[in-house]
């Protein structure tokens, strides 16, 4: 009886195989299918090709191409070759069939009515590990994967379903569709042909199905790096083209190639997007062979587009299906970003940004899943998700099991779940930020604007600052900080100051997740974060100007987890890291390093690090964990040493202050005005989300101390005990209890922050772990309320994103004080800022609690003037005046300011100018006295008309710089004030001295007065010749017998001080190299734990 | 199993730690909140400087250039110091002429300056700049109808409260503003009278330029007023202000007192009498805007008579005419203590008129001394003699009696002595039961002729001496003035 059974003609391509062929050829020789033909297409010379398939299967075609045209374009010569078959299969040299997968795969084709039918592959040494069911893609083209890598085939994808992609190893399609569509892209030479195959496939209305009952063993030598591209095919021998970014270009044509107009307008720009973020992204993890990829689809589509326009034309004169209707198999989303996000959740950010070799073969780890990079597969992603049985045949969640029971989800217990709630956070706040991002920052606390890059450089490496009335301390590290990421983003500084600004928060976040990773689950962690970002100091922070405060919110978290890492403490010594930043000494220096840069912007964080290591000592101790406590203690000794050494020069001229050293940490601020108790508990120290609500989070913190056990209850402990300490030192600092004492509770609250956070997160593992198992009682009934008063504790900061710029002031004081930067008449003058230390824009120094002074140039200031050395030096004269002022002591403030050449004094009257009768949520006014004072004053005279300061010019200054025919009286009494004759007469002389260059101008003969300290390391020169000098009221200049003549003057001190900063700076650039591995010697590389 | 498994739990050690950190320190932050340290307070319209002082000022306004209702007045600088101190004493008219005149206040000594006069102008104010700590000026004004002395101001003021005066028959009143800062003022000017609160049109919105000073006759334009409180008050700036009142009717007098700059809740008249024929009231001027619950204590050597309560509504002046309270028996020395409660507080002050045939002057009006005045860290006040024995205010001026009250509740010792160039000698000694007052009298007195005389206290204390001669207590009466703490600055 003649057979029914349709024509299938085999297309195998093959070029130079393996010893794996002969099998492979057998698979098909096999097949329990009568009409199955076999043409065998050997590209890239002869090499035996047909004697081996005579052996195995004589009755094959067998055609030598000469050259090597790429997978795709050798199967296209079947096509001309082959009549009257109906179905091809086209078949890489490397699979192996099962008996019956041909005949299944027609079977389904004709079930199912499918034009393309896939079998089911599984690894060809392990058939029980399945390679691909089928695959899928997003609406960028990027290829997933339907199964988790290394999965076991237990038959649980043995279901027959529609999928986008049938993998290209053994694909069944039929003859007319294939033909119909003029078979694969020629253009495609590797990678991808089969993801456009099946999406032009289905443009024309065709299924593509998968027929697990088909199974077929791949080697895949390709993929696998068993066999290595051919350079005449994909590219130069110098500039080889890799898997990836085969794949990657190969995904993009297919876009441009199968969309409608319409949907790739939409889709491309997103595309676009997502892959600038990808090469961002990759390019700051040095993985460059990714970059190049990424960004070589792009180039290389670009020169190819006149040939896209024809393929787009071939693609519409078949379609039937419209976009909508294709794109209903694809996934949502991106699959390359979810499965990054997730990674970087799940994993990290190290595991996230896995570098895959240049080659395309796995990484230099060799690790298994970073070959799930090749296709982006979010099947990694959600590794840990428990419902990923839940996903429908198209990728999709019905809500029920593989047997169609309703299936009941816990919150947060899947990683889509987790990511939403993290972009939802995430959405909050750059809802909240987004009139900072978007307009200009109030000159409020810390936010006086960067100056540009180069004069941030200049005041780094200066030997001079002009703070208060100058000193030679050195500056501090921050500038170098800020020098460095200026350069970087090309002077950009204004992004510069907001992505420092804004980028804290998230930082914070990021730090807080990877510190708590160890301790709690998934969920745990994920809520830990969200609640770290709910609390209200960050936004206290934000919302007063306080960069130290942000800088210590991002940095704190990072700190605490390296402390534990290297300390060793249980479960942080499980933690395998690589390289030389693993080993002990590494983990010092990072650890030192995130300190010395955190502390630079907030040298409170070093108390923090002390505080964090006892608090946390003292809780082991107190958990009965106490046997780390001296590793802890030295770890966190030795990284505050490095931190030091990191910023010698600044720490040297810092003591060098004295007793004002303590003043680097923050000024004391008025008691009367300090937040209370309960405000420092619930982190209410800024204008925004002050509700009481807040406390709800901070009690449901305390659920692990409840609940908890072993691991989790010792850090719980931990965390609190810190958190306690935190409190205390805050309250008592901002109290006046310690002092001149007295960190800024911004930055001091960060360690309570950080506890209430690892609290929360602790208290859901607690309950998820340590409950398990147990008869429902109060415990189960604390856990609901204390979800429930976290949930509720979240909601102030919410509501406190509203105004968009977490109640930070619209101005500042530089619409009120605008004048200073135009001065009205000639000369350098001196500003005198006094108010509470929280709002002055400018940094300063203590007159009393809540009470101190800054002297800046007639200018409204900039960032230089916020980060002031410690001691104020000779500037201390101007406090004393004024503290004379302020206590009854004289009327002659103006005069006793003349010396410092103060010209105005300015008194803030709170952290911003406040309209009407609007009371400030953070309250900082000037002390009660002072206005009474400063207008019981002879000599000064209030400026009318400003708003939110008061206003005072000095009706007896004298310029910085001045001259006068007779010299002072009593010029040479050590620290003393200028009489009534000393402060008259004087006209301005020179120019402006800053430390990028010396004041001139020309003076006649005289005195010359030069009110800059230290005086001994100022020359002035007229015309060329140096000028006698002698000391005026104890740390000023006067040039008593000055010629006249052109006159300059200039700081000529030996430049140890730049030459100590070098090398500061070179001590970093070092450590730098020394972390990112670019330098490994002579260290050697730390093997993981496991290998020991 | 990590090492956390095998060990047993110790919860109950850090919920107790965290307990008694998160109580302790709640109730520990109850405790009253330190305010910040030094500085005179405010409120104080007259304190000298702190003897260390780099410099100080004072502002004395309400002299007359000419003879008339108001004859030139004086000025008495005292230096309570070791060390000579020398300054500069400003005038300014109201028509606008200056004068400038140097001075040296010699060490313990007082000083009654010459000022040469001014060639125009019929109102004259000082401004005294010190080159130093230490000096406390008064001035003195004397006419017809008497004279009086008072202490000079050490401060501006937003506000100036006066909370007696009259323009009832021939009685005048004046209220002279001086401008010393180097800032226009504007100022409104309000009274209130028995019948109503008066804001006359021409007394709004003066504008007084810096330097300049401004007389304005009250009785021009609140007419026929018996009790008249005066409320000075800048919209931009701030003044110095005092007061002149004279009585010219059956009872005749003169007075100058400066205002008091804020209310308080606590104020003492450490000595009165009630004469025969005479009468005195006490005036409590509320200018807050709630109602002051208000009590007035008497109080006689043999113990308190019973209070007298009233509630003042804002705005309004309580006369308390002491003279006919028939609980107080006339003859008799009192000390009064005013306390009010419900609002900012109030001012008070007070006015007596002895018998018209009575020595000159009857008549004179004086405020009481507040709670600020006596409570100054330093524990010192100072009273200026009336003069010098070359210079007396007037002829044969001399202390009548020094009243000191203690308004606390606890025992203080007190020293009163008095300081001459060539040393200082303890006038009284002695322990001060609270609530008690003590008085040295002219013969007591005597032995300081018209030198300072200094008190000093270990706790608060009221202090005003009667001057003579006049007709009864608080006639003519002189507070004491604070002595600012060394500023060790």
């Amino acid at each position: 009886m003649e057979s029914q059974a349709p024509a299938v003609v085999a297309v195998v391509v093959t070029t130079d195989p393996g010893p794996w062929f002969e099998e492979a050829l057998s698979s098909l020789a096999e097949q329990d299918y009568g009409e199955l033909s076999v043409l065998v297409l050997a590209t890239g010379g002869e090499a035996g090709v047909a004697e081996r398939v005579g052996r195995i299967l004589p009755d094959a075609f067998v055609r030598h191409l000469p050259e090597n045209p790429g997978y795709g374009a050798a199967a296209n010569e079947a096509l001309d070759m082959v009549e009257g078959a109906a179905f091809f299969l086209l078949c890489h040299d490397d699979c192996a069939l099962d008996p019956d997968v041909v005949h299944k795969l027609v079977e389904e084709s004709y079930r199912s009515n499918a034009g393309v039918v896939s079998p089911k592959f599984v690894n060809w040494d392990n058939p029980s590990i399945l390679l691909h069911v089928g695959m899928s893609c997003d609406k960028t083209g990027a290829v997933v994967d339907r199964i988790q890598d290394g999965e076991v085939d237990h038959g649980q994808h043995d279901a027959v379903r529609d999928v986008f992609v049938a993998p290209g190893g053994c694909i069944l399609v039929r003859a007319d569709l294939w033909r119909q569509l003029g078979g694969f892209d020629p253009g495609i030479v590797a990678m991808g042909e089969d993801l456009d195959l099946s999406w032009r496939c289905q443009v024309a209305g065709s299924r593509v199905v998968v027929a697990p009952d088909a199974r077929v063993r791949h080697r895949e030598v390709v993929a696998g790096g068993l066999r290595e591209l051919d350079v005449t095919v994909t590219g130069s021998a110098r500039h080889p083209d890799t898997l990836q970014s085969l794949q990657r270009r190969h995904e993009l044509r297919a876009v441009m190639k199968c969309y409608t107009w319409f949907h790739l307008l939409r889709v491309l720009p997103q595309a676009a997007l997502l892959a600038l973020g990808e090469t961002t992204v990759a390019l700051l993890a040095r993985d460059r062979s990714r970059a190049s990829a990424v960004a070589g689809a792009w180039t290389w589509n670009a020169r190819h587009l006149s040939e896209l326009r024809g393929l787009r034309r071939e693609v519409n004169r078949h379609r039937l299906f419209p976009d909508a209707e294709v794109r209903r198999l694809q996934l949502r989303g991106s699959a390359r970003l979810s499965r990054y996000l997730t990674r970087l959740s799940h994993q990290g950010l190290e595991a996230a940004n896995a570098v895959v070799g240049s080659s395309g073969e796995p990484g230099s780890h060799g690790t298994p899943s970073e070959v799930a990079l090749l296709t982006g597969s979010v099947g990694l992603a959600f590794s840990e998700d428990s419902d990923f049985d839940e996903l429908d045949d198209l990728g999709h969640r019905s809500g029920r099991d593989r047997f169609g029971r309703k299936v009941r989800v816990d919150p947060l217990t899947t990683g889509r779940q987790r990511v939403v709630a993290l972009v939802v956070a995430a959405l909050v706040i750059m809802a909240g930020t987004r009139e900072l991002f978007f307009g200009s920052l109030p000159l409020v606390g810390q936010l006086a604007p960067l100056p540009a890059w180069s004069a941030t450089w200049h005041h780094f490496f200066s030997g001079w600052q002009p703070a208060g009335v100058g000193t030679t301390a050195p500056a501090s590290p921050v500038f170098g900080i800020l020098g460095i990421t200026g350069t970087l983003l090309l002077g950009s500084m204004g992004t510069l100051q907001k992505v420092l600004l804004l980028g804290c928060i998230p930082l914070g976040a990021v730090g807080l997740s990877r510190f708590i990773r160890p301790l709690v689950s998934p969920r745990a962690r994920v809520v830990a974060t969200i609640s770290y970002l709910g609390l209200p100091l960050a936004y206290g922070a934000l919302g007063t100007g306080r960069i130290d405060g942000l800088v210590a919110y991002a940095a704190f978290p990072f700190i605490l987890a390296r402390l534990a890492r290297a300390a060793g403490m249980a479960p942080f010594d499980g933690i395998v890291g690589r390289g030389w930043r693993s080993s002990p000494t590494g983990q010092v220096a990072v650890l030192g390093a995130i300190v010395a840069a955190a502390s630079s912007f907030a040298p409170a964080v070093l108390l923090l690090v002390v505080l964090a290591a006892g608090a946390l000592a003292f809780g082991s101790f107190l958990a009965g964990f106490g046997g780390g406590a001296t590793r802890l203690l030295a770890v966190a000794g030795k990284s505050l040493v490095v931190a030091l050494v990191l910023g010698l020069p600044w720490v040297v001229g810092t003591l060098w202050a004295g007793t004002h050293a303590v003043d680097v940490f923050g000024l004391p601020i008025s008691p009367s005005t300090a937040p209370g108790w309960g405000e420092v508990v619930r982190f209410a120290i800024g204008p925004t989300a002050r509700s009481p609500v807040v406390w709800s989070l901070v009690g449901a913190s305390a659920l692990p101390l409840f609940l908890g056990k072993g691991v989790r209850l010792a850090w719980a402990t931990r965390t609190w005990v810190m958190a306690c300490a935190s409190w205390g030192l805050a309250m008592a600092a901002s109290h006046g209890t310690l002092g001149s004492f007295a960190p800024s509770e911004t930055v001091v609250l960060v360690p309570a922050a950080v506890a209430v956070a690892a609290g929360i997160g602790l208290g859901i593992s607690s309950f998820e772990m340590d409950l398990a198992g147990q008869e429902f009682g109060w415990r189960q009934v604390m856990s609901s309320l204390a979800l429930f008063a976290a949930a509720l504790g979240l909601l102030p900061v919410a509501a406190g994103a509203v105004d968009g710029r977490w109640g930070l002031a619209t101005t500042g004081v530089e619409q009120p004080l605008a004048f200073l930067s135009h001065p009205t008449s000639p000369g350098v003058y001196r500003v005198l800022w006094l108010g509470d230390p929280r709002a002055l824009p400018v940094g300063g120094w203590s007159i009393d609690s809540g009470y101190s002074y800054a002297l800046t140039s007639q200018a409204l200031p900039d960032a230089t003037e916020v980060w002031t050395p410690a001691g104020p030096g000779p500037a201390a004269s101007v406090a004393d005046a004024v503290r004379l002022a302020t206590a009854g002591g004289t009327v002659h403030l103006g005069r006793l300011l003349a010396a410092a050449g103060v010209r105005y004094v300015v008194v803030v009257d709170g952290l911003s100018p406040t309209e009407g009768n609007l009371v400030a949520s953070v309250a900082a006014p000037p002390p009660a006295r002072l206005q009474r004072a400063l207008l019981d004053q002879n000599d000064l005279q209030v400026v009318p008309g400003e708003f939110g300061v008061q206003v005072y010019e000095n009706g007896e200054n004298i310029p910085v710089t001045a001259q006068r025919a007779t010299p002072l009286a009593a010029p040479t009494k050590p620290l003393s004030y200028p009489g009534a004759a000393d402060a008259t007469g004087w006209k301005a002389a020179l120019s402006a001295l800053s430390g990028r260059g010396p004041a001139t101008g020309t003076v006649g003969a005289g005195a010359v007065y030069a009110g800059y300290a230290p005086a001994g390391s100022f020359t002035l020169k007229v015309s060329g010749l140096a000028v006698a000098r002698q000391a005026a009221f104890g740390w000023a200049a006067e040039y008593p017998n000055t010629p006249a003549g052109p006159a300059t003057l200039s700081f000529t001190r030996l430049p140890y001080i730049p030459f100590l900063v070098f090398l500061e700076l070179m001590a970093w650039c070092l450590l730098a190299a020394l972390i990112l591995g670019w330098r490994r010697w002579p260290f050697r590389s730390v093997r993981p734990k496991a290998e020991r | 199993m990590s090492p956390a498994h095998r060990r047993t739990e110790r919860r109950w050690p850090v919920l107790a730690l965290v307990a008694v950190v998160l109580v302790g320190a709640a109730a520990a932050s109850r405790t009253p909140r330190p305010s910040t340290p030094g500085g005179p307070p405010n409120g104080l319209s007259a304190m000298v400087s702190a003897s260390d002082a780099e410099s100080s000022a004072w502002y004395c306004t309400g002299q007359s250039t000419s003879s008339g209702q108001v004859d030139p007045g004086l000025l008495i600088l005292t230096n309570s110091t070791n060390r000579a101190v020398s300054g500069s004493i400003s005038s300014v008219t109201d028509s606008g002429a200056t004068g400038q005149t140097d001075v040296v206040v010699p060490a313990r000594g007082q000083l009654v300056p010459l000022i040469p006069p001014l060639s125009s102008g019929s109102w004259v104010s000082q401004v005294v700049i010190l080159s130093g700590g230490g000096v406390a000026v008064t001035q003195a004004v004397s006419g017809p109808s008497g004279w009086s002395e008072a202490p000079c101001q050490s401060t501006t003021a937003a506000r100036w409260y006066f909370p007696s005066g009259a323009t009832s028959g021939s009685d005048d009143l004046f209220v002279t503003l001086l401008n010393p800062t180097s800032t226009a003022d504007v100022v409104d000017l309000s009274f209130v009278t028995p019948t109503g609160t008066v804001h006359p049109i021409n007394l709004q919105g003066l504008v007084l330029q810096p330097g300049q000073m401004l007389m304005e006759n009250v009785a021009a334009v609140v007419q026929e007023r018996s009790a008249v409180a005066t409320t000075v008050a800048t919209r931009t700036g701030r003044v110095v202000a005092s007061e002149v009142e004279t009585f010219t009717g059956g009872s005749a007098g003169l007075s100058i007192v400066p205002g008091s700059p804020r209310a308080e809740r606590h104020w003492s008249i450490p000595q009165g009498i009630e004469q025969a024929g005479g009468s005195s009231e006490i005036d409590v001027f509320n200018p807050g805007a709630v109602s002051e619950e208000v009590t007035v204590r008497a109080r006689l050597a043999s113990g308190p008579l019973a209070p007298l309560e009233a509630k003042v509504l804002p705005g309004t002046t309580w006369v308390l005419a002491t003279s006919t309270q028939t609980r107080i028996p006339a003859g008799v020395a009192y000390a009064t203590d005013i306390e009010a409660r419900g609002g900012s507080g109030v001012v008070v002050g007070r006015i007596v008129q002895a018998p018209g045939s009575a020595p000159a002057p009857q008549a004179g009006l004086a405020n009481a001394i507040g709670a600020l005045s006596g409570a100054v860290p330093s524990g010192q006040w100072v009273v200026p003699g009336p003069g010098t024995a070359v210079t007396p205010v007037i002829t044969g001026a001399m202390p009548a009696h020094l009243a000191l009250s203690n308004p606390s509740g606890a025992t203080e010792h007190f020293t009163v002595s008095f300081r001459t160039p060539s040393g200082a000698r303890t006038l009284a000694t002695g322990r001060l039961a609270p609530g008690t007052t003590v008085t040295l009298d002219g013969a007591t007195l005597s032995g300081a002729g018209l030198n300072p005389i200094f008190a000093r206290s270990d706790g608060p204390l009221a202090v005003s001496e009667d001057v003579g001669p006049a007709a009864s207590y608080g006639v003519v009466t002189m507070p004491a003035i604070p002595l600012a703490a060394a500023l060790g600055i």
